[in-house]
């Protein structure tokens, strides 16, 4: 019984350190967005032990320079990956010394599919935050 | 240590896991919509080629920003119209938490698009409506009180005023799924989409560079999308916005495009990718009719 109880603290308290620590490195990513670009007024997050990969799709429209920046509050803990609707490598940032952001330049509208991982050689569990910015 | 870690390691990915939404059958839609909706489907599981894949939040998808709806409508030299925006008067009629959350995404959308036709008292009326929102969804200490100042300040400032309120539903959005409310998160979302469209769909017609006809068409994907993700919750209410999709769904079947890859050329020094890839869409005019039919209903529902 008393397992259980330990068990049940240690997972809200891993849940609140968790939610916490997403909130913090969601706080710090926003340094990468200036003035110029505007926010798509949402956060993508995932909690990633290592091997593990985030992923989501969204609409990038023709006509606009994109900035998607990830972060897990540790430098260069993490790798994101852009890839088209037909799963070809766009980018990735592990190519560019796993630079916290990127911009793009879309001529035409085109579904996109963003994975996030984290560098194992830098840690092993943590909050994947990824965020987009867009200026026409 | 070791038992730490295998706590920590398991209490993890439970949590993780905790976060999926479970999926829904869609045996009760027409035909159409179960081919697009298994099209769609198929690119997701195709997509999952090893187990560990997650998405993030139990959101497969992000909706397009209600503000670039906006920027195009206003570039397209189609003239403002008042009164395809949800009144203010109506938000005493929003009591319920589903209503609020859908109407706060509604109210988002149409502050956008106040802002770039330089509306500038409407502007402030329409952020008083999305302060009361915010404040009756228990949201209030998600923004930082400089952030409604610096909008109250920069009012006859288009580019501040429309920067400024973006960050504010970001902060909203990291708040709610900080808080694992994602499912308000994506009524927000779900709102300003509608409202986005409904502005497109009676506009396309006046618009004669015809990029809001286009706009509408790439809006294909995200309609499915957004149907499969509040077909996710086990809420009554999100049942009957589902059912609303269904029609809309259906209508934007008939929306062909295409796609091309082309590689793309990076610029390291710059940090910039130039994406040369092509893509086209063909829409009739008999669709847009349907869809403008369509996306009316569900405005109605969420507004009335």
């Amino acid at each position: 019984m008393k397992i259980r109880y330990i068990l049940l603290f240690a997972f809200f308290t891993i849940a609140n350190f968790s939610f916490s620590q997403c909130n913090e490195v969601a706080t710090a990513s926003e340094e990468y967005f200036s003035d110029d670009f505007v926010s798509d007024g949402q956060t993508y997050r995932a909690l990633l032990l290592k091997d593990q990969v985030a992923e989501f799709s969204s609409l990038f429209y023709g006509g606009t320079t994109y900035r998607i920046s990830a972060s897990t509050g540790t430098d260069k803990g993490i790798i994101f990956n852009v890839l088209d609707q037909e799963r070809n490598l766009i980018y990735s940032s592990e190519d560019y010394e796993k630079s916290a952001f990127w911009d793009f330049e879309v001529e035409n509208t085109l579904n996109w599919t963003i994975e996030a991982k984290l560098d194992p050689a830098v840690q092993n569990s943590g909050c994947a935050v990824i965020l987009i910015g867009f200026r026409e | 240590m070791t038992s730490v870690n295998y706590i920590i390691k398991n209490g993890l990915a439970v949590l993780v896991a905790g976060l999926f939404f479970t999926q829904c059958s869609s045996d009760s839609q027409p035909d159409e919509v179960k081919d697009d909706v298994q099209k769609t489907q198929v690119s997701e599981s195709n997509s999952g080629e090893h187990s560990n894949i997650m998405s993030f939040d139990g959101q497969l998808f992000s909706v397009p920003s209600p503000i670039q709806t906006a920027s195009l409508i206003k570039k397209s030299g189609v003239d403002f119209k008042s009164d395809l925006t949800n009144s203010s008067d109506n938000l005493n009629n929003y009591t319920t938490t589903f209503k609020q959350a859908l109407n706060l995404g509604v109210y988002g959308a149409d502050f956008a698009y106040i802002s770039y036709y330089g509306q500038d008292q409407l502007s402030l009326s329409y952020m008083k409506s999305i302060r009361s929102l915010v404040e009756s969804l228990d949201l209030s200490s998600s923004i930082d009180s400089k952030l409604v100042d610096r909008i109250v300040q920069n009012v006859d400032n288009k580019d501040s005023l429309i920067s400024v309120s973006s960050a504010m539903f970001r902060s909203i959005d990291n708040y709610l799924k900080n808080n694992e409310r994602t499912d308000v998160a994506a009524l927000i979302l779900t709102g300003g989409f509608i409202e986005s469209l409904y502005f497109s769909a009676n506009l396309a017609k006046e618009d004669l560079t015809g990029k809001l006809s286009k706009r509408i068409g790439e809006e294909k994907q995200t309609v499915i999308l957004l149907m499969q993700l509040l077909a996710k919750s086990n809420d009554p209410n999100f049942e009957s916005l589902v059912s609303e999709f269904t029609g809309l769904v259906s209508a934007f079947s008939a929306v062909e495009t295409t796609y091309e890859y082309v590689r793309p050329e990076t610029d390291p020094v710059n940090k910039t990718t130039k994406i040369k890839s092509k893509s086209s869409v063909t829409i009739s005019e008999e669709t847009l009719d349907r869809i403008l039919i369509e996306t009316k209903a569900i405005r109605t529902f969420i507004t009335e």
